[in-house]
């Protein structure tokens, strides 16, 4: 039987919404840094600490088609 | 690529107030080496995998190294900009589910997507969506 493995969970912790437009830098699910552009966030991204970009959409999203 | 391996992914309210979705972090090493982790939406009705444009410089691409093409997309049509040189990519959960990420870049794109060639191509994915969980399995 193949091994399964189970991701991370969760993603943010942090109410994300002040940064709408922005991407932000999760650690421990925890927004530590924001800019416009995530080349910006290079200075303070740690790969060994489990950093994750995301980017947050301009607006909120009900229904989702894409 | 571990062969059979599996990842059991929750979909995740990533942003508060909105759906849970199936939300994936991937890894995305840069031409020096340096390694981004990046969260995107699995998309199965994307061909490609699909970057906001700003990301591009993060990723080391230059202006010279994009083509740019024409796309279409559920609402319509638009330019994006395909990567000359593809990027090593593992999903960041499961460091053996690698695939050579060639990725395209698309102006007031809200996030990453996951898409059917470079990700999907690379595993086998089964979507339970009554238990609002992804998995993916190396093949």
């Amino acid at each position: 039987m193949p091994a399964i493995e189970r991701a991370r969970k969760p993603l943010s912790i942090d109410n994300l919404d002040p940064y709408r437009g922005e991407w932000v830098l999760l650690r421990d699910g925890r927004v530590v840094d924001h800019a416009v552009t995530p080349e910006k966030l290079k200075r303070t991204y740690r790969s060994s600490r489990g950093d994750r970009l995301v980017k947050v959409p301009r607006h909120k999203s009900g229904i989702l088609v894409l | 690529m571990s062969s059979g391996t599996s990842l059991r992914v929750e979909f995740s309210e990533l942003f508060s107030g909105e759906d849970p979705r199936p939300w994936l972090s991937v890894t995305i090493a840069d031409a020096t080496g340096d390694e981004y982790e990046i969260v995107g939406l699995v998309d199965t009705g994307s061909d490609v995998c699909a970057l906001p444009v700003e990301s591009a410089e993060l990723l080391g691409y230059f202006e010279r190294d994009l083509t740019e093409e024409d796309f279409d997309h559920a609402g319509g049509s638009g330019t994006l900009w395909v990567a000359s040189q593809g990027r090593r990519a593992w999903v960041t959960d499961s460091p053996t589910m690698v695939f050579a990420m060639m990725p395209q870049f698309i102006e007031d794109l809200e996030y990453a997507l996951w898409g059917r060639a470079d990700f999907l191509e690379s595993f086998l994915l089964h979507f339970h969506e009554s238990e609002s969980v992804f998995e993916l399995t190396a093949t």
